[in-house]
């Protein structure tokens, strides 16, 4: 049970940077909030009025589900970088554990940890908007697997960030690119080769099908066994075995090249 | 000095480096060039070289940070590379005297952190973890953000928590860079401490000398990737002591210019320096009668000579010999 121990071990750390970075992480909540209001007005002048509030909600759980996976991301790969620099991260690759063990533990923390401010930033905004969302355990079941491909992504990002450092502001741009490209917070349908491209993208699949949940709720059943539901499987397993591969081939590039603990 | 027999390698070997060699991909010349050596269990071993000698790589190749282009490393007989966490199990580590803790969390926490990510059970975590802190005499600190702490008070931490897992080997790399004299004192004390009392298998890589003198038992110097010398610290001293004995010759104010430009004509080796604040002029030679003529020639010179003292050569002075000797 030695990945319990770490997670355990990963969670104090985690709490206890969030309590030493108070502002940073109340800042964040707010700016997320602040930005979906913004956005939502924004929409609904531009549409004349026409943004309804279905279309709101299925926004909002684009916007959502998009901002866990921006937190998994983005943490997961500067956490490498706050590591190289803080003279700690040769310490992880001391330990007598597969690193990448550690970085599976922490990205499930990050996870964890960005799901509830989740359920805070959405709990604000509906109260704001007014709005009510009927949630399944289906929808959660999608979500979770669409957030495992995420986990996968990151870990490709990670395995970059070891060969080439300094990926934080590639990371960035990545992940606030895939607000806009998957569809999370506005319907893509009017650009044909974007639908298709979407359904590769990381967090595509489960953003689409989650907005499909609002629009007709499905049964586990009916979900698992729909095209959207087993091509959302498949892709997080691929996204997932794809980043243990990356992962792999940047910590072996980095301790050839030896600079692991350089910045 | 050569590689223990492999009947001794089984008993008292700690590591075991052998042939070990790192080219990087853009540099003109290997990091690391055909070097092997062994530490044995309970020794302290100081690797020495000058800056870009290669001995952070070789540090981080036995601690499996750095893959090598060819050679092994055996840990308490397994091998870094292919039984890495087996290997690895056995090894505490406090790199490049840089910061190797989170400077936001607490000692304790950074403890706590560190010995979980080692697979210490947690209730055996928790004992020692509270030991090491007694043993540092950092208990009072126990709960204040490693921010706060002074450099020394750091790396006393920093080596706590290469313990955790009570390793039979600990490699440190630089442990008192940065230091003020108290508590490179204080380091070196804990150096000698776990290699006497806690029989710990050190590889210390420093270039304060006087620290590698006091707790060294083996010295191997490197320069430019290659081995220069390596043997036992005693052995080596009374080799270059044979040599050669030093005379230092104590003034009691310093000579002129052009006194010290005519005694360096004659005798181009002296040294002139400071030793704690007394004028001291320094001479080398395997010979009894060259150095009284040079004592003589100081006095001629209208040197005013306050005391002359013989003594063998420090540590510092034969790696200087060693080096410059590689380099010419």
């Amino acid at each position: 049970m030695k990945w319990v121990q770490i997670l355990v071990a990963e969670a104090r750390r985690e709490l206890h940077r969030s309590v030493a970075y108070r502002l940073e992480f109340v800042a964040d909540q707010v700016l997320f909030i602040l930005g979906f209001l913004l956005l939502s007005g924004l929409f609904y002048i531009l549409s004349d009025g026409g943004y309804t509030e279905k279309q709101q909600l299925m926004s909002l759980v684009g916007f959502i589900t998009w901002r866990v996976a921006d937190g998994v991301i983005l943490r997961s790969v500067s956490t490498i970088d706050e590591e190289t620099q803080w003279g700690t991260l040769e310490q992880i690759w001391l330990a007598p554990i597969p690193p990448r063990l550690v970085f599976f533990c922490r990205s499930t923390i990050i996870l964890v940890s960005y799901m509830l401010r989740a359920i805070f930033i959405a709990a604000i905004l509906l109260l704001s908007l007014r709005l009510t969302i009927h949630f399944s355990i289906s929808m959660f079941a999608v979500f979770l697997l669409a957030q495992f491909g995420v986990i996968g992504t990151a870990y490709i990002l990670m395995g970059l960030q070891l060969a080439f450092k300094r990926t934080v502001s590639l990371t960035l741009a990545f992940t606030t690119s895939l607000l806009f490209v998957t569809g999370a917070l506005a319907p893509i349908e009017h650009v044909y080769w974007l639908t298709i491209a979407v359904r590769f993208l990381p967090l595509g699949p489960g953003i689409h099908l989650l907005q499909a949940e609002i629009e007709q709720p499905l049964s586990m059943i009916h979900l698992w066994l729909s095209n959207e539901g087993i091509w959302l499987v498949c892709h997080s397993i691929v996204y997932l075995v794809l980043g243990q591969i990356v992962f792999a081939w940047g910590e072996r590039y980095a301790l050839n090249s030896g600079h692991l603990g350089q910045y | 000095m050569t590689l223990a027999s492999p009947a001794q390698a089984a008993t008292s070997l700690a590591v075991t480096i052998r042939n070990l060699n790192k080219q990087y991909r853009a540099a003109p010349h290997p990091a690391v060039n055909n070097i092997s050596f062994a530490i044995l269990e309970g020794s302290v071993l100081a690797l020495l070289g000058p800056n870009g000698a290669g001995k952070t790589t070789t540090v981080k190749m036995i601690a499996g940070l750095v893959l090598p282009t060819s050679g092994d490393v055996d840990i308490l007989g397994c091998n870094v590379f292919s039984q890495r966490a087996q290997a690895i199990a056995h090894v505490g580590a406090v790199l490049e005297g840089a910061r190797n803790l989170y400077w936001r969390l607490s000692a304790w926490e950074n403890l706590l952190y560190f010995g979980s990510i080692r697979l210490v059970p947690r209730r055996q975590l928790i004992q020692r973890a509270d030991e090491l802190l007694a043993l540092f005499e950092l208990t009072a600190h126990k709960h204040q953000p490693v921010r706060e702490f002074s450099r020394g008070m750091q790396q006393k931490l920093a080596i706590a928590c290469s313990l955790l897992h009570d390793p039979a080997i600990l490699l440190l790399d630089e442990p008192t860079l940065g230091l003020d004299v108290k508590a490179a004192k204080t380091i070196e004390e804990i150096i000698g401490y776990l290699a006497s009392e806690r029989r710990k298998s050190i590889l210390l890589t420093t270039h304060q000398m006087h620290l590698a003198e006091e707790v060294a038992h083996d010295i191997f110097v490197m320069n430019e990737g290659v081995q220069v010398v390596y043997e036992s610290k005693e052995s080596l001293l009374k080799r270059f002591d044979m040599q050669g004995k030093i005379v230092d010759v104590e003034l009691s104010s310093s000579p002129a210019e052009e006194t010290l430009a005519q005694l360096r004509s004659a005798f181009p080796s002296v040294d002139q320096q400071m030793n704690g604040g007394i004028e001291t002029l320094s001479y080398s030679s395997h010979n009894q009668q060259e150095m009284l003529t040079f004592i003589n020639t100081v006095d001629t010179l209208g040197c005013r000579i306050d005391n002359i003292r013989y003594r063998r050569p420090t540590l510092e002075e034969v790696f200087l010999t060693l080096t410059e000797k590689k380099t010419t």
